[in-house]
């Protein structure tokens, strides 16, 4: 299984229900590709960093996708974003390894500080530090 | 960030990094695994007015997060979440 997150910005020229109904057309693709959601963030209209297609707002959606790795959702997700005329941007981030890899890191921090309390060496409370 | 009250009264720094004050990594304090791209609230702090990303010598931040808060800002930017350059 593969974790992802797709985020995606639909064009400001839709109404809300517009927006609202291009997100669920989105999510039956993904449910018929056989992916399974997670969770659907809709952040609303928000502004932009920068000028995308001369739009300077857009609605953002947010995907939390489960998917084997053998089935091609994102590339048939991608496909569709591209050629949707509404979404005027997408990116979809593979999430699991790097969850593997912080988890990693947490058994890092923990045997650091075992090693820590061992010399003796008091660690100090976040409020301290950024006190 | 919260300032505790100083014991002996004694007013604190206000600017974070200014002066002689030492540096921290805010992310080892925290012990932060992984930073995400869509917390705008720690990016917005590591980019200053130009949306450049602050050096390591000026924030503190440790190598290892610092390579974790630049992937964050990239992916931040490519979503329209930051701006590649201001101005």
């Amino acid at each position: 299984m593969r974790r992802y997150e797709t985020i995606f910005i639909a064009s400001p020229t839709l109404t809300d229900e517009q927006a609202e109904e291009l997100v669920h057309n989105f999510e039956v693709i993904i449910a018929e590709q056989g992916g399974e959601l997670l969770k659907t963030e809709k952040w609303g209209r928000k502004k932009l960093a920068y000028e995308v297609q001369k739009f300077s707002e857009g609605y953002y959606t947010l995907f939390d996708i489960n998917v084997d790795k053998n089935v091609g959702l994102i590339a048939e997700l991608e496909r569709r974003f591209r050629n949707h005329e509404s979404v005027i941007k997408y990116m979809s981030v593979r999430m699991d390894e790097q969850t593997k890899a912080a988890e990693r890191q947490k058994v890092r921090f923990e045997r650091e500080g075992r090693r820590k309390a061992q010399a003796g060496i008091k660690e100090r409370a976040p409020e301290e530090v950024m006190g | 960030m919260k300032r505790k009250a100083d014991a002996k009264g004694k007013p604190k720094k206000k600017k974070a990094f200014g002066g002689r004050r030492s540096k921290f990594c805010k992310f080892c304090v925290e012990k932060s695994t992984f930073i995400d791209y869509k917390d705008m609230k720690t990016l917005t702090g590591f980019t200053p007015e130009r949306g450049k990303v602050l050096p390591r010598r000026t924030s503190g931040v440790c190598a290892l997060h610092q390579r974790m808060l630049v992937e964050a800002i990239k992916r931040a930017r490519n979503i329209a979440l930051l701006p590649f350059a201001t101005d």
